[in-house]
């Protein structure tokens, strides 16, 4: 069932990382979609570390009707997880929606630099955040809303590095394709038949993360270079762009649960 | 030729098959491999399973030609607070120099929770279950590696097993967190492939083995019903698996930080 299809119907968004960079930029793609196809019952619940006025301001100017709520939270914080969900999940409740959508895109490139360097700590950092914490998040999301609301949906925020080893980047491969796995055995798993499950994978977007890369001492330098040439080349994926198709993509429920899509052909990758 | 074999979770299922399998080769094999020395480093938690285990093997090549040194640690690997110091200890008194070809066996694991997504355990019971099969396990890799790169000379072979799964490549509903586990693995061994020529990495997937870790995944309530046909059956012994690893490595015969089946290996 197309999210579009009545225009009348409660839409319920929920959104990780929504601060800044492509986070930012799906939240808003979603205010300028649901401005566009008249759904008047939206409501978004924005979540990230730090304050996301910008991205609320943005999405106002898009759609002046959403009802918008920021969540400062700390995804990394496992301690404070459960009861802060818990919360959000109280105050926005499935029989508010009928349809739900959670847009997992909050995570960390972790330490960059080669695996025999990395420390324990570094470690445990990077598979708490990007594997503990999303899967945790999208399964409570799961069991929360899909036995309840008409259609509930999830895209897992993946990486061309989820399927390609990349030399000084391991954690983030590794988180990555974790990720991917997961939420492909969550579409499996769809006891109600209404859960619709993402992997998306949005090109290289020109935003802090890379840039970080590029300017990053321990990174790979056949990477390195890569990443360099995105720029040079204007390459870098605008992340209005990769986060329209998304949306797009969310909206009229046009991909198959369980499915991966790249957004950027992955043969572009060469390094 | 003087090897060094380290296998964690020794001491039972794959891991003990996998210790056997190299340390109690017949005369034969031995001969073929012109082995004159072995010293095994053994990690699991139970001290009693270890010990019999390592008598198994000094039985074994008392008729043998093969001098065996044996080190067994009972040691909790899920535990990230203990870790470094178990790593210190396994290898504070071997000298990776002295071996012609060096084997790091990385085993030790767990099944998690068994079921659908969306009832996953607690957030607790994650990331335990996590810590020990994603974070635990990368980080002795890690450790091995950096090792490696300090002590190794360029005539040694060197070789690191990620055991890995078919859950890692292939989606199966209700095994999401050890499939999570897996790729995880496989990914990041792949990557440490690329980075360090020096060492070759194989994510072996051993196949469906009948194992103690088996009869968990038949007992599991949760487990998806179109599954059981998979489990309820007869299936690998784990030291066919394990005969398969070793001829693989002592072959070589394997792209480093590939992923290999059992499945795919020719008898």
């Amino acid at each position: 069932m197309s999210i579009l299809a009545s225009s009348a119907s409660p839409v319920l968004l929920f959104a990780t990382g929504a601060s800044k960079g492509l986070g930012k930029a799906i939240a808003v793609s979603f205010a300028k979609a649901f401005q566009k196809k008249k759904i008047t019952k939206a409501q978004a619940v924005l979540m990230a570390r730090s304050c996301m006025d910008d991205t609320e301001n943005l999405m106002v100017q898009e759609h002046n009707a959403l009802q918008i709520c920021q969540r400062r939270l700390d995804l990394a914080d496992l301690n404070t997880l459960e009861p802060k969900f818990q919360d959000i999940w109280t105050q926005f409740p499935p029989s508010s929606a009928t349809h739900a959508l959670l847009i997992n895109c909050a995570g960390t490139t972790g330490t960059v630099g080669p695996t025999s360097h990395l420390t324990l700590t570094e470690i445990e950092k990077a598979t708490r955040l990007n594997l503990v914490s999303k899967l945790w998040v999208s399964s409570r999301f799961a069991q929360t809303y899909s036995p309840v609301c008409a259609t509930t949906t999830i895209a897992n925020i993946s990486s061309m590095c989820s399927i390609k080893a990349t030399p000084t980047m391991a954690l983030y491969c590794a988180t990555s394709a974790g990720r991917d796995i997961f939420h492909q055995v969550l579409a499996q798993d769809d006891d109600n038949n209404n859960l619709r499950v993402l992997n998306y994978a949005p090109g290289s977007c020109d935003t802090d993360m890379q840039s970080f890369l590029r300017t990053h001492d321990s990174l790979d330098s056949h990477v390195q270079a890569y990443c360099q040439s995105l720029e040079t080349d204007q390459k870098l994926v605008d992340p209005n762009e990769t986060a329209d198709e998304l949306v797009r993509r969310l909206l009229d429920q046009d991909f198959e649960s369980g499915q991966r899509i790249e957004y950027t052909d992955v043969s572009t990758y060469k390094y | 030729m003087q090897m060094l074999l380290i296998v964690t979770g020794a001491s039972k299922g794959l891991g003990k098959a996998i210790t056997t399998g190299f340390c109690c080769m017949d005369s034969s094999e031995q001969q073929r491999q012109q082995l004159d020395r072995l010293h095994v480093v053994l990690a699991a938690r139970s001290a009693n399973l270890l010990e019999e285990l390592g008598r198994t093997i000094m039985h074994h090549n008392e008729s043998t030609k093969v001098r065996v040194t044996l080190s067994c640690f009972a040691v909790d690997l899920s535990d990230l607070d203990q870790l470094d110091s178990h790593f210190d200890r396994m290898f504070q008194e071997v000298n990776l120099s002295g071996f012609d070809r060096v084997v790091f066996v990385n085993n030790a694991g767990s099944l998690g929770y068994l079921g659908p997504c969306s009832s996953s355990p607690s957030l607790m019971g994650m990331k335990a279950t996590i810590e020990f099969n994603v974070t635990s396990a990368l980080w002795l890799s890690s450790r091995f590696a950096q090792l490696v790169q300090e002590n190794s000379k360029d005539t040694q072979k060197v070789t690191l097993i990620n055991i890995s799964s078919l859950l890692a490549v292939e989606a199966f509903p209700t095994m999401g967190i050890y499939a999570a586990g897996k790729a995880a693995r496989d990914n990041y061994h792949a990557t440490m492939a690329k980075e360090m020529p020096r060492i070759k990495v194989l994510n072996y997937a051993p196949g469906p083995l009948e194992t103690d870790m088996v009869k968990e995944i038949r007992a599991a309530p949760k487990l998806d019903k179109s599954l059981k046909p998979a489990f309820d059956k007869k299936l690998i012994d784990p030291h066919d698996s394990a005969k398969k690893l070793v001829n693989l490595v002592f072959s070589d015969k394997f792209e480093s930080g590939s992923h290999v089946d059992y499945y795919d290996i020719s008898s």
